[in-house]
């Protein structure tokens, strides 16, 4: 992390000592290209602006007069760590403007590698990435001499999430090649299957054990009233499917998600920004919204961890994210563990898809939070329109909230010791900023 | 048959490893993968059972590929601010990679983390060599710059070279037995002559 101090009213080279800006030239651990300005005078901010720069990819003009089944696949490049949301999201939304359902053996294959990608990409981020910032430690590296141990079990947990992802895949973790509107290409066997079930039991101790290590941290005091959207289903705890709900009383199919939510353009920022409609109040997606919302469905284990930790049925603190995600990850494993043990092979890998004109629209909840897509087809099945509606885009205005309240609260801070603060505020979201729209810029103007 | 779709396929036994790291879409970034697929049609690298690997570069798959593997060839796109098209020669098991050289902008950790957090957790490969080359426009869907793309054949003959010797001189001393390659590889061994194994 490059870091230097200026003084943005400086003439002739002279400092006006009233004000001082502090630039961070790069925040490290997240994903993209971005920057945050603020701006600060006679101790009241006066501006904040979580900017993302990384330049925009225009997928949603590209796919159009694609056929529906290549979709999928060129989705899934819009995110190397959480391709199974694009290429899931997708498949979803095609499958719904064709008429069809997956059920079965099918639905439940594409559940249990869901819980492969939230397994490898909570682990990655709570014990790799975010950790260090509680312990005082720049990065894994430090955190790997204090506690090695640790860091071999994070590495274990993650590859067993990125073995789920392969063995179903198509034995590629990033950007599975198996997958495709209706089911998969092929379906795994039985043994491959099978194969997994006991790594999947030995990472649930270990992520018990790791929640509770991470349950002693020292967390910073910041608490916000989230309205908090996600997926929610009658029987399960959400992954890819369900209702979207918000703690605000939104109840509604994911159909109708563009009824009520929208997105806009910021100049700061190459990101849209997400709102819901006649509110105008930030929201929140991702693990902690989750949890708020659907708390009853998770297991008694990971009940009684998460109140071993801390953590009430309402999660306010966003520096709890590192323990929700963790909770997560218990679930996650617990649920892999279910699925994996129920799996027989399908008579089908997929169920049959015909071209027809139709709009359709899909959600999962990627690790980061919802991930809508919506695709109009025509009689050919070729796409008229895309809308793609990524989980950081969304969390971008309350990103920049979290930040005015932390910043607010700790101006008594110095300038270092408030950027350490504002990182790892950031990394609460565990941001995908090149979803969004890599490195991030931090300026802080005193005046 | 089947199931070896969904089986990574294991590593040769002789526990030689080429990785190009890199995006073929993304400018000099390419080098990488470029270089790989040069050194994958050798008949030498195939006679000595050197495994040839394209790799994103994300730092904890990488570390679980050259897990195992006994000597390890890296080619990468750097950005040091050098010339672009210059080629650096990294020993990774004498000389400590520095972090922000090898270009890789994620959530993830990159190959420099990869190499330190190997070091650290006591899983380094006897051998590592690294060859950055330099980078310049790493521009979506930008075409390599003239003077990296006129590095590649060089890079691709200097990592074969890597292995001339065949792979059988390798520090033999320290594998256990049963843990990697053949009995016959094991024994006999004498320091190389031929290729820069030896000078490492």
């Amino acid at each position: 992390m490059a870091s230097k101090t200026r003084n943005p009213s400086a003439k002739d080279g002279k400092a006006d000592p009233k004000t001082r800006t502090i630039q961070v030239d790069e925040l490290s651990r997240v994903e993209g290209e971005g920057a945050l300005y603020v701006r600060v005078r006679d101790g009241k901010i006066q501006e904040i602006k979580f900017r993302i720069f990384e330049p925009p990819r225009f997928f949603e003009a590209f796919l159009r007069g694609r056929g529906f089944m290549d979709v999928p696949d060129i989705t899934a490049r819009i995110c190397g760590i959480c391709p199974m949301a694009y290429l899931m999201g997708a498949q979803q939304a095609l499958e719904r403007a064709l008429g069809i359902q997956v059920t079965g053996q099918i639905h439940d294959l594409r559940r249990l590698m869901y819980c492969g990608e939230w397994i490898e990409s909570h682990v990655l981020h709570a014990a790799m990435l975010h950790a260090p910032d509680f312990l005082g430690l720049q990065d894994i590296l430090q955190l790997t001499a204090k506690n090695p141990a640790v860091v071999e079990k994070a590495l274990r947990l993650k590859k067993i999430g990125n073995d789920v992802l392969e063995v179903i895949g198509g034995g590629r973790a990033i950007h599975p090649i198996n997958t495709r509107v209706g089911g998969f290409y092929k379906t795994p066997s039985k043994k491959a299957i099978y194969g997994l079930i006991d790594d999947l039991k030995w990472g649930i101790d270990a992520s018990v054990e790791i929640a509770k290590l991470f349950g002693k941290f020292d967390f910073p005091d910041y608490t916000y009233d989230y309205n908090s959207v996600s997926l929610r289903h009658p029987e399960r705890y959400a992954i890819i499917e369900g209702d979207i709900v918000s703690s605000s009383g939104i109840d509604i199919p994911v159909d109708r998600f563009y009824d009520h939510f929208y997105e806009s353009h910021v100049e700061h920022s190459n990101s849209l920004h997400g709102h819901i409609k006649g509110d105008g109040k930030p929201y929140l997606v991702g693990p902690i919204a989750r949890y708020n919302n659907n708390f009853k469905q998770l297991t008694k284990l990971c009940k009684q961890v998460a109140k071993e930790v801390g953590l009430g049925p309402v999660v306010k603190n966003p520096y709890h994210s590192i323990l929700v995600r963790m909770i997560e990850t218990i679930y996650s494993f617990e649920e892999a563990l279910r699925l994996a043990k129920n799996y027989e092979e399908p008579e089908r890998p997929f169920v049959e898809v015909k071209p027809r004109a139709g709009e359709g629209v899909g959600c999962t909840e990627a690790p980061r939070g919802i991930c809508v897509h919506r695709y109009k087809l025509d009689g050919k099945g070729l796409v008229v329109s895309a809308t793609i509606t990524p989980p950081t885009a969304q969390n971008q205005p309350q990103i920049e909230r979290d930040l005015l309240g932390v910043v607010e609260g700790n101006l008594h801070l110095d300038d270092e010791a408030l950027k350490w603060r504002c990182e790892q505020t950031i990394r609460n979201y565990d941001p995908c900023i090149s979803c969004a729209t890599h490195f991030l810029k931090l300026t802080v103007a005193r005046e | 048959m089947f199931d070896a779709v969904f089986v990574r396929k294991p590593m040769r036994k002789t526990g030689f490893l080429v990785i190009g790291i890199g995006n073929r879409n993304r400018g000099d970034d390419a080098i990488g993968p470029l270089v790989a697929e040069r050194v994958s049609g050798l008949e030498a690298m195939e006679k000595a059972g050197v495994e040839v690997r394209v790799h994103s570069g994300e730092g904890a798959s990488l570390m679980e590929l050259w897990r195992g593997a006994r000597r390890v060839v890296i080619i990468d796109a750097m950005k040091s601010g050098a010339g672009a098209g210059l080629i650096k020669r990294f020993d990774a098991g004498r000389e400590r990679v520095a972090s922000g050289v090898f270009r890789y902008s994620s959530h993830l950790f990159s190959l420099a983390e990869a190499v330190e957090l190997s070091r650290a957790l006591g899983r380094m490969p006897e051998t590592m060599i690294i060859y950055g080359v330099e980078g310049r426009n790493f521009s979506f869907g930008a075409p390599m710059t003239p003077e990296v793309a006129a590095a590649l054949s060089e890079v691709a003959a200097r990592a074969a070279e890597e292995f001339a010797c065949g792979g059988m001189e390798t520090k033999t001393e320290s594998t256990s037995p049963g843990e990697r390659g053949s009995a016959g590889d094991r024994t006999g061994k004498k320091p190389c002559t031929k290729c820069r194994c030896a000078k490492a």
